[in-house]
């Protein structure tokens, strides 16, 4: 951008002085109509002005990109599977906002600190070689499993030569572990101590555990008297400041952002059965036993083509919602990130709680013969890509080792 | 009745110094002797913007003649057959705003990135072969994503398909004064870029949300001189300016129709020609007309935008 000459420096500071503001870029915040009335220049002047006002403020020739010239922003952080990188359309994408969501105990912090080993790997094996930023405000942060995980991870992604090779105190040296207890200090580092972090250039990832355990009810306590209302005005607010700071931080340290969001309950006056009583009630809640229909005709394949892994979970989205939970913070909140990924289980049954729905007077005799499907007594776990905007949704079925999430081919259930 | 100083087109300051002077209508000085008379308080330049702004008539066109404009309007094909039959047959129509509403994860970007290679395609297809300005103010636009949607228009070869995305052109923003700085700057892209027909900005909501988290009036005072912008680039440059806003709440299961309102209230409606309504489903894609100068209001159920 070439520099201001004086006499255009001169107008720009008549300008702002003028309109009363503070810097230049903020005589663009009131109509064009109210600039001209507030500099009480002509015609002719006004729009020289502001055409000097646009171009100091947003320089367009610089920014104009071409959507080929973009192929090269498309960079993947993997998850260390492939069919997951594949679901979610080739892992955590550089410059993304990812929201991780699902019921406690679902995986979300498992998850994370894969990613964390992950995007240090070397680029010759799918990683990029980047540190990483630990944001922890649920209880410490688990250093034990990451360093569990470390060499079943980088061993089964690597192999065994560059497994044995690496030590995992490598990989927890460039994790930097921030903790925090409330809101107010969490914000505090993201206004500080976060850009010194990513403004060393090797941060690829930082992650949020979780960004709602504090701002999901009104903590503290020197508001004793703030009403609900003031108290959600005040956290859209927190959120949007936080949410346009982070954009552009991930566009420009090139750099992916993955937050970790709890589920809330949705209250609805008819809780699906009628009685409009607007409390959820057990029929809501996970529930581990099933029936199946009669067992006259159902073989292995019968019963598996019924209660598949697509079907009767449907899509995490679908399943969550039938289940009256959503994620936590809100629709201002689901506006700021642009990938959702959902993780949820649904927990092995004990062979007791097994039940044939049409036998259920005799099943004291039945249960001796017959053996509950495998796929019902084991816990299930799903990932999906519930909504982005660079893959269509997609869901995966994993499972969870001491290396961590890998997916599952339904050949093999 | 001639008319007065206070209705022309002029600084508030030319105003006063004329009624101070005792000038308050166009007759008094339209008389040629009186020239050197306003030369006594006024420079060369003001006495040329006041003979100007005299002359200035206030245009009125017949509704015929707007008529005639509306029918050699262009349209280009959405490429998806139950959106097009929402929208009269036609399609998205050129010197037009068209609104499109919905909630995080219902498909607003999958849809501005299929419009953009839509106004791409050639007419022989239903397109217009005409650029588009990709306006991304959330960081939406990947070139995966839109290879991705390229594929998915309709009957079209992968090397076709990637050839469409060399007419996007993307602009990155982030808060308020960029975007308004970028759309000021229009003309000049319009002559940089040529033969473009679409503007997409996705999204217009959050810019000013980012600039001004807490003050909703000015919000609301920059959407609308923001929304007067847009009515008149869209008709002097005659492109289709397609406006992504964030719904209000969650939709209903059910109507989508009646449950569609914008974050940012009916600011956008107001110039819109065409309001399209987002949601996704279990199954696919729910896109309803829920507002349109042109045609009824209707629903309908796709398996992917």
């Amino acid at each position: 951008m070439s520099a201001l000459t004086e006499e255009e420096q001169a107008l720009l500071a008549k300008c702002v002085a003028k309109v009363g503001c503070e810097e230049p870029h903020q005589c663009l915040h009131i109509p064009y109509s109210e600039f001209l009335r507030s500099t009480g220049l002509t015609e002719e002047q006004g729009q020289l002005a502001w055409a000097l006002l646009c171009r100091t403020t947003y320089p367009w020739q610089q920014h104009c990109r071409l959507a080929t010239e973009l192929k090269d922003d498309d960079v993947w952080i993997s998850t260390g599977d492939l069919e997951i990188d594949k679901c979610l359309g080739g892992g955590i994408r550089l410059g993304s906002m990812v929201e991780v969501v699902g019921e406690s105990a679902s995986g979300k912090t498992q998850l994370c600190i894969q990613l964390a080993i992950s995007a240090q790997l070397p680029e010759t094996y799918g990683g990029l070689d980047g540190d990483v930023i630990y944001i922890s405000t649920e209880g410490p942060f688990p250093v034990n499993r990451l360093e569990s995980m470390v060499y079943p991870l980088v061993h089964r992604v690597c192999g065994e030569d560059y497994a044995t090779s690496v030590d995992p105190a490598d990989f927890m040296h460039r994790i930097q572990v921030a903790e925090f207890d409330s809101m107010e200090t969490m914000f505090h580092a993201f206004d500080y101590k976060v850009p010194a972090l990513l403004s060393t250039g090797n941060v690829r990832l930082m992650i949020v555990d979780s960004i709602a355990a504090h701002l999901r009810f009104n903590t503290s306590d020197d508001d004793a008297g703030q009403s609900p209302f003031a108290f959600y005005k005040e956290r859209s607010e927190s959120l949007v400041a936080m949410g346009a700071k982070f954009k552009r931080w991930a566009n420009e340290y090139s750099c992916a952002f993955v937050f970790i969001n709890q589920v809330t309950d949705m209250f609805t006056g008819d809780n699906g059965n009628g009685n409009g009583n607007g409390t959820p009630s057990a029929e809501f809640r996970s529930r581990p036993g099933l029936s199946l229909p009669s067992q006259g005709n159902s073989t292995e394949s019968d019963s598996s083509a019924e209660l598949s892994s697509s079907t009767d979970m449907g899509t995490g989205f679908a399943a969550m919602a039938t289940r009256k939970k959503a994620p936590a913070l809100g629709a201002v909140w689901s506006n700021i990130i642009d990938t959702r990924i959902m993780m949820y289980q649904r927990r092995g049954i004990a062979p007791s709680e097994f039940r044939l729905a049409s036998d259920a007077q005799d099943d004291a005799t039945n249960q001796a013969t017959i053996e509950p499907p495998s796929h019902l007594l084991r816990t299930r776990r799903w990932i999906e890509n519930a909504f982005s905007p660079w893959a269509p949704s997609a869901q995966c079925e994993v499972v969870l080792d001491e290396s961590g999430f890998q997916h599952i081919s339904h050949a093999n259930s | 009745m001639s008319r007065s100083v206070l209705s022309l087109r002029l600084p508030a300051y030319l105003q006063t110094k004329l009624i101070q002077n005792g000038y308050h209508t166009v007759a008094d000085f339209d008389e040629a002797p009186l020239a050197e008379d306003l030369a006594q308080f006024l420079t060369q330049s003001e006495v040329r913007s006041l003979a100007s702004a005299a002359q200035a008539q206030p245009s009125a066109h017949s509704a015929w003649s707007i008529q005639q404009q509306a029918l050699t309007r262009s349209y280009f094909s959405t490429q998806l057959s139950q959106l097009d039959t929402l929208l009269g047959g036609r399609g998205i129509p050129l010197g037009c705003i068209t609104e499109v509403i919905g909630e995080a994860g219902s498909g607003q970007t999958e849809l501005c990135l299929r419009l953009c290679l839509a106004a791409r395609l050639p007419a022989a297809q239903g397109g217009l072969g005409v650029n588009s300005v990709y306006i991304d103010t959330v960081g939406s636009f990947s070139y995966c994503g839109a290879a991705r949607a390229a594929h998915r228009l309709s009957a079209l070869s992968s090397p076709l398909a990637t050839s469409l995305l060399d007419g996007i052109h993307v602009f990155r923003v982030y808060v308020a004064h960029e975007l308004m700085a970028l759309l000021s700057s229009f003309d000049q892209i319009i002559s940089h870029i040529a033969g473009v027909g679409l503007v997409v900005v996705n999204t217009v909501s959050w810019p000013f949300l980012a600039s001004f988290a807490s003050n909703i009036a000015r919000r609301q005072v920059l959407h609308t001189e923001l929304s007067h912008v847009l009515s008149q680039m869209a008709a002097k440059y005659k492109v289709a300016i397609v406006l992504v806003s964030q719904a209000k709440s969650p939709f209903g299961r059910s109507n989508l129709l009646s449950s569609s309102s914008s974050m940012d209230g009916d600011v956008w409606a107001r110039v819109a020609a065409n309001r399209i309504s987002l949601q996704r489903r279990s199954d696919g894609f729910s896109i309803a007309l829920s507002a349109s100068t042109m045609h009824p209001t209707g629903e309908t159920l796709v398996n992917d935008i």
